[in-house]
């Protein structure tokens, strides 16, 4: 019994999202894999820190593309309308793919800007998928021996850390938390106080665009309540 | 290198354009075919004279092939956008706009120039609504404070476009802040 309402209510989820989108199509934010995956690959793009890995969305856009590339293939061998059709399923194809390598692409750019930093973090490391982590940690390395190999070795002992600190003064990059970033709300939610001044407002909505600094908007950008454009 | 250099600080024209690519456009098909799956979702039946409702990046694969007319969208007419160009020129706010208006206008005066009548005028309006918008935008550079800047109404194109500009004067102004911050700490 109980199980039977659960499914019957995740049938229902299912067919109420199915007719917002269909009344909805030109709103932006329907909420389908592909639209997601967009917006994501906005945001990280715009972002001056590395965001969350979305591997569960990346997964299932990657099975997807791979389902559909067999029913494209399959309609090769078939008659005018068919491959008609597969070369039309191909082109949403491609650019599902463009949108999953910039994405990657634009993390191990940040990846290698901010090695030591996304390193020595557990909260931010918990941020990379393994193959990042590999990545990263590999990169590191590389990094450490060519600088040693090329001139630390040549230089004293005491100076030989790539990664130094004095008190304030440190070697390591890091992401710029006051950077600016354009944003605007998802949905119609009132006024919000930024933390840096609380003096100053910004109204939440589709409608209001803002130049903000990113650590203003971060705790918004993570709960989903905002989009970078 | 993972991201070319060109695109570390901004979107290209052709990245903003890709993401224009999901917006909806009316199409009159001329081929018959029930409802396609596609990855994202369903679009179609197909079956001229009707409309149909797809993406952009559907609408031109499909007139490409010259499978289809587009039905350029209501705002996108001489007099429609006559209208927005007055609007634009009394008011010292920027009109509201299609978020993705450049990225429309140009793929449709590039794909389907023979389904825009008054192209010619069309396209001289396109350019006097920009030019008026981008006198605005100078005159929004004095307003960069380093904490809050309204943005309201530009549209995807014109927001990347200022983006390295503007971006660039506000973390100055940021850090010209906590220089203020500090000396009163001294003080």
């Amino acid at each position: 019994m109980d199980n039977n309402s659960t499914l019957n209510s995740s049938i229902h989820i299912t067919q109420s999202s199915e007719a917002l989108y269909e009344t909805g199509l030109d709103d932006e934010f329907a909420t389908d894999d592909v639209a997601e995956m967009t917006q994501i690959w906005i945001n990280e793009r715009n972002s001056p820190e590395i965001l969350p890995y979305r591997r569960r969305l990346v997964e299932d856009l990657t099975e997807l593309i791979e389902h559909q590339g067999m029913v494209a293939m399959e309609g090769l061998s078939e008659n005018v309308d068919m491959r008609f059709r597969s070369m039309l399923y191909q082109t949403e194809m491609e650019r599902i793919k463009f949108l999953i390598r910039n994405y990657l692409r634009t993390r191990l750019y940040k990846i290698e800007k901010y090695t030591t930093y996304l390193l020595n973090r557990p909260d931010v490391r918990e941020r990379l998928s393994d193959k990042e982590y590999e990545y990263a940690q590999s990169y590191a390395e590389l990094l450490e021996k060519h600088y040693s190999k090329s001139f630390l070795n040549t230089l004293p002992q005491s100076q030989q850390d790539v990664n130094e600190k004095i008190n304030t003064l440190s070697s390591v990059s890091v992401p710029d938390e006051y950077s600016a970033v354009i944003v605007r709300g998802k949905e119609e939610q009132g006024m919000f106080e930024l933390e840096s001044r609380r003096q100053y407002e910004i109204r939440l909505s589709p409608e209001s665009i803002y130049m903000v600094r990113y650590s203003d908007i971060k705790l918004l950008l993570e709960e989903g309540q905002v989009e970078l454009i | 290198m993972a991201l070319p250099q060109k695109i570390q600080r901004q979107f290209s024209p052709e990245e903003i354009q890709f993401i224009a690519g999901n917006e909806f456009i009316s199409i009159i098909p001329n081929f018959t075919l029930d409802k396609m799956e596609f990855i994202q979702t369903s679009y179609g039946p197909f079956m001229p004279p009707l409309q149909a409702q797809v993406p952009l990046w559907l609408a031109v694969a499909l007139k490409k092939n010259r499978k289809c007319s587009i039905v350029p969208p209501n705002w996108f007419t001489k007099d429609n956008l006559q209208a927005l160009l007055q609007n634009e020129e009394d008011h010292d706010e920027f009109a509201k706009v299609p978020f993705h208006y450049m990225e429309i206008a140009h793929m449709l005066i590039e794909v389907a120039p023979d389904e825009i009548p008054d192209i010619e005028h069309i396209r001289k309006l396109l350019k006097d609504i920009r030019e008026c918008r981008q006198r605005k935008t100078r005159d929004l550079l004095g307003k960069v404070d380093g904490t809050r800047l309204e943005l309201h109404n530009m549209s995807r194109m014109e927001l990347n476009e200022i983006r390295p500009l503007f971006s660039a004067a506000f973390n100055e102004m940021t850090k010209l802040q906590f220089l203020d911050n500090q000396d009163e700490v001294m003080e």
